[in-house]
């Protein structure tokens, strides 16, 4: 599933999550898991880090 | 081709204007006052017994649930050995998806209750067992089968669900801020209640927004269930704090409805900011709930007993083009006005067979609503389920029932076929409830009858001897109390109260308690100063209670104590301030003090609230009488009789004002016609069963100086009203005396007063005894006597029933003769000649 360019912009998640975050419907939940996910792959190896 | 209009409807279950405004007021939901400034909102009545799957399903089809076919939360498996939550299969009518469909419309339904197994609509369905997490984080998450439509969806749709276990701690805080320091909390089952509800509504949100961008539709219907499972979690701990709330519970709580609402402000404004200009939301729910000192003291011990804490008003709120903009405030709507309300806004008809009504009022332009027969007949593709699909659960349990009486099958253990009947009798309930609600108090009589013989259970024996009461059978209202009292002991010895089955609870329902319903029934029997007491008592026990300062304010109005009936319904105004009734029963209590002012204020109050209640009309009338605003009354008596045709004072008044303050000889004339012609008069009269003193109480009529008639002229004459009806006319200012089994010869083209002469059943036996001749040997009982006064009650109470509107007074010959005064008065008051 593709987040739309002007989306991309706007949004910024941290792993932590928010309420904020959940109240964007399925743009805030991807986003909220790529966070989780760069954050665990960042954890393994720091060079991951966007 | 014209494009349609995209509509969303977004049900909020248990929102309430009573929450919602004070955080708006507070800025705590920004979004809700942007949206409520660019339309109409108001509030939405609610209907009885107000249960989420019944309500939601009456919201989508416009009928209540004898139509629709869902009376409750569940329904029996197919093999009648298990229950399970209520599914689509048992919906008979067309929900407003299907009727869009069969129009070419492309919806998308989400988690509305109860659509699994999901329809094969044109456009996605996800039903509303999709997003419950039934199994820990760790293990697989299988979708319900057939809870999402296509289900080629199902797999996108499943990245969009919020397991509860993923709810982090930033996400918690707003909702529980001591989560930070207290670990305890943590483990707490309110606390994890309260990440399952705010995962769900994740979930829902998720995928809603999902199909608004990335579907073509054009109508889309969401329901969020958290608020209302927000405030059964906490809105005991909802400020202000109630003495019986621990401090420690009250801080670690308090926050949960104000967070639940403010999540939801949050994701209204994403689908604000998803929408069109084109495009119009409806917001709605099915109930509000009590956040006040409404809030119960307790929660009764039986099935759906957390329902004490729903109110009775729940929010509506409508944006979009062609509605009236400005924060316009809407009265009068019901949750039945919504399908049709909608349907209208499309340009398409409304079945005749729904009961709700279009809300007009929401419009910037008036246009005629357009009628069919019902939708139900419409042909076309509705996506609904195969008609053999469609099943009554609990007709699939008989034929169940059958098969094993044959020997196909085996039949389940006891126990589960025990529980099974239970549930269905409990169903049964709440539709003879929502029937009685719909004004079918008739057909709900007969379920009742029925459920309570089988069940002896007291809950419904309370509604059942309230049906008696609204359909004025006295007797046998009187004959269920003293039953229920008896069996109210019973359990009670038995301690059944301590039992674990909800069922069997002997819980009352508020305020349906046994010295409630014997309070009503002295009162339906003009026994005001024994009823007086009982109510009294009732209400220190529940002093939020509407019903019981109401029906205390009408003694206080009915004995004159104007000052004490005022603060009653000033009282029961505090619990339901938009009750019209109650701003009617206020403004006599100040007309008869002559404070007028006041009086037309709030007959103007119980107006705007509720438009259809005739004496209001007259009685602003009356008041504007005294204000000489002669052209005022007039215009609100003419309305009275729109409403109530056969009331006469009111066309008294109107003849006078023509003739004599605002002469107008037409209207004079046209008047008078109407008086002369189709208003036949008021006939006064007095029945009784057969072994009534009658000569005792007409002495005493003659003694108060009441014209009264009753000897063997009188007796014979009222014989003879099946072939000679003229004699009536002459005697609309005097009490004439017709014996009960002549109450069915009366003619239709008059109006009636009754008075029901009663006596205490041993002296009637007695003087039957006399009457008829028979000795009966001492102890001996005297059945056939008894038989013989109950079918005369009888008599009495299917010719009251029959009559559309019959005011009816009961004298009892002990209270005439240990109150007379009291009595007299009442008598007075009650026939009102000229």
């Amino acid at each position: 599933m593709k987040i739309k360019k002007d989306q991309e912009k706007i949004y910024t998640a941290t792993p932590q999550g928010s309420l904020g975050l959940l109240a964007l419907g399925h743009i805030g939940l991807i986003k909220w898991r790529e966070a989780i996910e760069n954050s665990k792959s960042t954890k393994k190896n720091p060079k991951n880090a966007k | 081709m014209q494009s349609k209009q995209k509509v969303i409807v977004l049900g909020w279950d248990a929102a309430d204007w009573k929450v919602i405004f004070p955080l708006i007021e507070q800025g705590k939901m920004p979004n809700m006052k942007i949206f409520l400034e660019k339309g109409v909102h108001g509030k939405i009545k609610t209907l009885d017994p107000p249960l989420s799957p019944m309500l939601w399903t009456s919201i989508a089809t416009g009928v209540r649930a004898d139509k629709h076919g869902i009376s409750g939360f569940i329904e029996p498996t197919p093999d009648g050995e298990r229950l399970r939550p209520v599914t689509s299969t048992s919906r008979r009518v067309k929900a407003i998806w299907n009727i869009l469909n069969q129009e070419g419309y492309k919806s998308n339904v989400v988690a509305w209750w109860p659509t699994n197994p999901v329809e094969p609509i044109n456009g996605v369905m996800v039903s509303n067992l999709f997003q419950i997490a039934s199994k820990s984080i760790e293990e697989p998450w299988i979708s319900p089968p057939e809870s999402v439509h296509p289900k080629e969806m199902e797999e996108t749709l499943e990245k969009f669900r919020v397991h509860p276990h993923e709810i982090t701690l930033s996400m918690a805080l707003p909702f529980i801020p001591n989560l930070n320091t207290d670990k305890e909390l943590r483990k707490e089952q309110r606390t994890l209640s309260i990440l399952k509800t705010l995962a769900n509504a994740a979930t829902v949100h998720a995928i809603s927004t999902y199909l608004h961008e990335e579907t073509t539709w054009d109508f889309m219907a969401i329901y969020h269930d958290a608020i209302d499972h927000f405030s059964h979690i906490a809105m005991r701990y909802h400020p202000p704090k109630r003495p019986e709330i621990e401090q420690k519970e009250f801080d670690d709580y308090h926050l949960v409805v104000e967070a639940a609402y403010r999540f939801h402000d949050l994701m209204l404004g994403r689908i604000l900011e998803l929408m069109d200009e084109q495009t119009t939301l409806l917001i709605v729910s099915d109930h509000g709930f009590h956040s006040d000192h409404q809030r119960p003291l307790y929660i009764p011990r039986e099935p759906s007993g957390p329902a004490v804490e729903h109110s009775p008003n729940g929010i509506f709120a409508m944006a979009g083009p062609g509605i009236k903009k400005g924060g316009v405030e809407v009265s009068g709507a019901s949750i039945l006005d919504i399908t049709p309300t909608l349907l209208h806004y499309l340009n398409l008809p409304i079945g005749e067979d729904m009961e709700g009504k279009v809300l007009h009022a929401c419009f910037e332009e008036t246009k005629n609503t357009q009628l069919i027969p019902s939708w139900e007949s419409v042909d076309g593709d509705s996506g609904m389920h195969d008609k053999n699909r469609q099943e009554n659960p609990w007709d699939a349990i008989e034929a169940l029932q059958q098969l094993v009486e044959m020997g196909y099958i085996d039949a389940p253990d006891d126990d589960k076929l025990l529980e099974v009947e239970k549930s269905k009798r409990e169903n049964l309930y709440y539709l003879s409830r929502n029937m009685i609600n719909g004004g079918r108090i008739v057909e709900a009589l007969k379920i009742l009858e029925k459920i309570f013989k089988e069940s002896k259970i007291i809950r419904y024996g309370q509604r059942l001897a309230f049906t008696y009461l609204a359909l004025r059978h006295y007797q046998k209202a009187r004959d269920l109390l003293e039953e229920l009292k008896e069996l109210h002991l019973k359990q009670k010895k038995e301690k059944l109260q301590k039992s674990d089955d909800p069922f069997g609870s002997n819980d009352m329902e508020e305020p349906m308690y046994l010295q409630y319903l014997e309070g009503l029934i002295l009162l339906a029997i003009n026994r005001p100063r024994l009823a007086l007491p009982i109510l009294e008592s009732v209400q220190k026990k529940n002093p939020a209670n509407f019903h019981v300062a109401f029906n205390i304010a009408q003694i206080h109005n009915q004995r004159k104590n104007y000052a004490s009936a005022e603060q009653q319904f000033i009282c029961a105004l505090a619990i339901d301030e938009g009750n019209g009734k109650a701003h009617h029963g206020l403004g006599v209590s100040f007309l008869r003090r002559n404070l007028i002012d006041q009086a037309i204020e709030e007959f103007l109050l119980a107006i705007s609230n509720d438009f259809y209640l005739p004496n209001a009309h007259y009685h602003l009338g009356e008041s504007l009488m005294k204000k000489e605003q002669y052209d005022d009354a007039a215009y609100a008596f003419e309305v009275a009789i729109r409403l109530s045709p056969g009331l006469t004072k009111a066309h008294k008044w109107l003849h006078e004002i023509y003739t004599k303050w605002a002469p107008n000889e037409t209207l004079a004339l046209k008047t008078l016609n109407f008086l002369k012609h189709n208003i036949q008069g008021e006939i006064t009269i007095c029945t009784s069963i057969d072994g009534v003193n009658i000569e005792e109480m007409f002495k005493w009529f003659k003694l108060l100086e009441i014209p009264s008639e009753y000897d063997s002229k009188s007796i014979d004459d009222a014989k003879k009203l099946a072939s000679d009806t003229s004699w009536l006319k002459t005697k609309r200012n005097e009490m004439i005396y017709i014996p009960c089994h002549c109450l069915s010869l009366l003619p239709v083209d008059l109006n009636y007063k009754l008075i029901v002469l009663e006596e205490d059943s041993a002296q009637v036996i007695e003087a039957l005894k006399k009457i008829h001749k028979r000795d009966f040997k001492e102890k001996e009982f005297p059945l056939e006597l008894l038989n013989k006064s109950k079918n005369d009650q009888d008599k009495i109470d299917t010719w009251i029933a029959s009559q559309a509107t019959l005011p009816v007074l009961i004298l009892h010959s002990e209270s005439v003769k240990t109150d007379a005064e009291e009595q007299s008065e009442i008598l007075k008051n009650f026939i009102n000649f000229d």
